[in-house]
């Protein structure tokens, strides 16, 4: 499953620095991708593409980077920590200049060698409290 | 509004550095990052700030503070 690993960390990580063939070849046509921060799923390479546009809009610098990876029959588990700064409205919140780290797992299915169905969760919470869209809790 | 959630990193509130909450007590700020952190703050004003420099010259009272300049500006050849 080393190869399985490889390619979903490619997936994962190069888009952001600007490398989008790795969707085309790593990613199914008619892959699906789900993320609770999402209205509806993410349909195929443009919906990646569109998904990660919004971040990458918002957030000058903006990476992924792989933590760790499990795998096992057809799936593999990911670890991962995105970071960037807070140079474009997000979530209604003008830009801050901040810069906000934020971790999530991915579960990717592979079929014949391309990732065809994403499972996501990530700390949308804590973004939206970083850039100040929600107030922090204060101690006392 | 209410305060319920503190996020594992938050961001420094003098430099924007994304810090563990549990090292904010140790962290120290990067002068660089810090002036940028300070500059971004004022985007708006140093963006608008040529713009509003001209409209004062271009002002009465800024046409007299010219000439004010100008007739105390010592001599140069004195």
């Amino acid at each position: 499953m080393a190869d399985a690993k490889k390619i979903v960390k490619r997936v994962i990580e190069e888009p952001w620095m600007g490398n989008w063939d790795a969707l085309d070849e790593f990613v199914a046509e008619d892959y699906v991708g789900y993320d609770p921060s999402q209205p509806e799923p993410i349909q195929g390479r443009d919906g990646i593409r569109a998904n990660l546009q919004q971040y990458l809009d918002a957030f000058a610098n903006a990476r992924v980077t792989v933590d760790d990876q499990i795998a096992e029959g057809d799936k593999v588990a990911t670890r991962w920590t995105g970071r960037g700064t807070h140079t474009g409205e997000f979530a209604g919140t003008s830009a801050t200049g901040k810069d906000v780290t934020v971790s999530g797992l991915t579960i990717s299915r592979l079929v014949d060698g391309k990732i065809a169905e994403e499972w996501t969760t990530w700390d949308t919470l804590g973004m939206l409290v970083q850039v100040g869209a929600i107030p922090a809790a204060t101690t006392a | 509004m209410s305060s319920f959630f503190t996020s594992q990193h938050m961001p420094c509130t003098e430099c924007g550095a994304s810090v563990r909450v549990s090292e904010h007590d140790t962290h120290t700020c990067d002068p660089e990052r810090r002036l940028e952190y300070h500059l971004f703050q004022l985007r708006d004003e140093v963006a608008t700030f040529d713009d509003g420099l001209s409209a004062y010259l271009a002002s009465a009272q800024g046409r007299f503070a010219q000439w004010l300049a100008e007739r105390d500006r010592p001599d140069a050849n004195r």
